[in-house]
């Protein structure tokens, strides 16, 4: 067994590897293109405006989100004192780490003039702008994660010094600084990170719902930014602890199966909510039939382009499967199906990203055209799976060299 | 200057540069405008060749500063069945002269809607852009400054008109500016000075101006109203079925 999973890790990390290679190369090609054009599979329906922002803004969203949501659960467990979650609070937070970081790189190689970015920085900014407060809210966010992690981790850090290798010299590098008394400033870092992550977070929410898009526009988008959040920090630590867990060759039993426990509550509670929200949304929003707009933008979900991704992958995939599978104790019981519900459910929350990024610019639509269907440049897909994989990567990096076994 | 007044100084200087930045913003008075009448529009595209060559936009991409829709409506028994055949031109092709076109509008209204940056007194670009890249000029023109624009598409999510675009070989974004360089040089757009019927026509609002009287003496409608936008293009006999 002990072989096969090592060869499993190395299948892993050679794989990674490729696919994060070919997934910048892509990137960089939608940037620079080769000098034989290679046409976009969806045309712009109109002669000034396509979707500008496509797979790799959905995906930036979808990893603030879950960087968000990572935070939320993590700081339940360290901040807030649900102590059945404290088992998993160090995967939480590295994996929030992870996606945050890769979110940056993703979105800084989707602006196309990163290298003016500094701009925002150094005060040639508009404060009035979402956008702006967005970048500033994530950057402090940065900070205070980084800060909180450092002293979560310190304790066992100190520990590890001792070890040979690169382990033994990350912690040495890490404790460098000194400090005596770290466990009430642990929580007080970590109460400004999550409410950081949560102003942030809102502040995307608003940056979408500030528009006149039908689809987004509305005061609720960024506390339904803030919900599906939660569905997915529960979803991805089920996944990233089960996952690391698995390869420990660790059994999950005692206050880990107790936290996975609490964590099929929190999942299986959030996705009856986001049902409710999305279920009311789409109410609303086509009803009565002549409200400005509003009906359209929620008949191409329903019956349109994106009924596929909508009804399949958001609803069936993303939150019905989950939901029977976490409610029906036969299967909520057993750590494997709660694994599988909470990969069933980032695959729904994955289109949902999808769906109301490229679906609600598809409705900024009109008269007599057709909508676009969703469909993708190979480029994005490949650049998608590169970051993916990217942030995979770095979580296993991260486990290898962070002390990551849990606190007594 | 001590330390607290130094940080007092950095505390205000954003703010204060907001509220710097916005002045003058809202004002009409004085302003450039366009005025186009829909009913001497015949699509003939002139506008959207001379836009690209003037502004360096390449000819062949479906991106435009300005563009030429087309509508040709066919009115059934009833109200809900109005149907709408919508074509866009807005490179050098011009599908009005295509078969397709010529023969499937037979005996229906046809007509053509000229479009463009409707240089908006509250402008939504503006507002969004985190770095300041789009502007009023003193005479309401809405401009993109090129060299600090991120290209993070922000302005084209938040544009209700679709007039905005990135520019395909500039990278950042990119639209009409009434032709700011020729106007402040006493000229006209060349849209405006190619149009062979007259069916554009631009000037300030001003006492007199022909822009002005245009507005005064007719009936005349904005796109979009209800973004509260406050358009500076303004259409006559503008069709219920056109995309507001």
């Amino acid at each position: 067994m002990g072989e096969m999973l090592k060869k499993v890790e190395a299948v892993f990390v050679s794989v990674s590897i490729v696919l994060i290679v070919l997934g910048f190369v892509s990137v960089y090609l939608m940037h620079f293109p080769l000098p034989i054009p290679i046409k976009l599979p969806i045309e712009p329906f109109e002669p000034a405006e396509g979707i500008p922002w496509r797979l790799l803004v959905a995906l930036y969203v979808f990893f603030v989100v879950s960087t968000t949501g990572l935070c939320i659960v993590a700081s339940l467990g360290e901040v807030f004192g649900f102590k059945k979650l404290e088992p998993i609070v160090k995967e939480g937070l590295l994996m929030a780490l992870v996606t945050i970081l890769v979110d940056l790189v993703t979105v800084g190689l989707e602006i196309e003039q990163v290298t003016r970015g500094y701009f925002v920085l150094a005060g040639h900014a508009n404060p009035m702008s979402m956008m702006y407060r967005m970048i500033m809210l994530y950057v402090l966010y940065v900070v205070f994660l980084l800060v909180e992690m450092w002293l979560y981790f310190r304790d066992d850090l100190l520990k590890q010094r001792e070890e040979r290798g690169l382990r033994g010299l990350v912690a040495r590098i890490l404790t460098t600084p000194k400090l005596t008394e770290t466990k009430d400033l642990t929580k007080v870092v970590g109460f400004l990170t999550v409410f950081t992550a949560i102003i942030a977070h809102s502040n995307l929410g608003a940056l979408f719902g500030v528009n006149y898009i039908s689809f987004w526009h509305g005061p609720f988008l960024p506390i339904y930014f803030i919900l599906s959040a939660v569905v997915s920090g529960a979803a991805l630590t089920i996944i990233g602890a089960y996952i690391a867990d698995y390869f420990r060759g660790i059994k999950i039993e005692g206050e880990r199966y107790e936290a996975f426990q609490m964590l099929r509550i929190i999942l299986g509670f959030t996705i009856v909510v986001t049902m409710l929200f999305t279920a009311w949304k789409f109410i609303v929003k086509a009803y009565p039939t002549s409200t400005l707009m509003s009906r359209e933008s929620v008949e191409v979900f329903v019956h349109g382009n994106f009924a596929f991704n909508f009804w399949i992958l958001e609803v069936l995939i993303g939150l019905v499967v989950p939901l029977i599978l976490l409610t029906l104790p036969h299967t909520g019981r057993k750590v494997e199906w709660i694994f599988l519900a909470s990969l069933f459910t980032i695959v729904g929350i994955f289109f949902l990203r999808i769906d109301l990024v490229m679906g609600g610019l598809a409705l900024k639509h009109i008269t007599g055209m057709n909508f676009p269907s969703p469909v993708y440049h190979p480029f994005e897909v490949f650049g998608t799976i590169g970051f993916l994989s990217l942030a995979a990567f770095l979580y296993y990096i991260g486990y290898k060299l962070l002390p990551m076994e849990v606190k007594k | 200057m001590n330390r607290r007044d130094f940080l007092k100084m950095i505390a205000g200087l954003i703010p204060a540069t907001a509220i710097f930045r916005s002045q003058g913003t809202r004002s009409s008075e004085k302003s450039y405008a366009m005025v186009v009448d829909v009913s001497k529009c015949i699509g003939c595209g002139k506008c959207v060749v001379a836009c690209k060559i003037e502004n360096d936009v390449p000819m062949d991409s479906k991106l435009s500063r300005t563009w030429i829709e087309g509508y040709s409506v066919d009115i059934g028994a009833s109200i809900k069945e109005i149907k709408v055949r919508k074509e866009v031109l807005s490179t050098s092709k011009n599908p009005f002269l295509e078969k397709s076109w010529i023969e499937g509008t037979k005996g229906k209204k046809t007509f053509y809607v000229p479009k463009l940056c409707n240089h908006c007194a509250n402008a939504p670009c503006i507002e969004v852009c985190p770095v300041y890249a789009r502007f009023h000029t003193k005479d309401g023109v809405v401009l993109v400054d090129k060299d600090t624009c991120i290209g993070c598409k922000y302005c084209i999510v938040a544009c209700p008109y679709g007039a905005t675009f990135l520019h395909p070989k500039e990278k950042v974004t990119d639209k009409c500016t009434f032709c700011y360089h020729r106007i402040k040089k006493g000229m006209t757009p060349v849209c405006v000075l190619l149009c062979p019927t007259e069916a554009r026509n631009f000037g300030k609002l001003e006492e007199g101006s022909k822009v002005q009287e245009m507005i005064k003496k007719n009936m005349t409608l904005v796109l979009k109203p209800e973004e509260g936008t406050f358009p500076r293009v303004f259409y006559l006999n503008l069709d219920m079925v056109v995309d507001l």
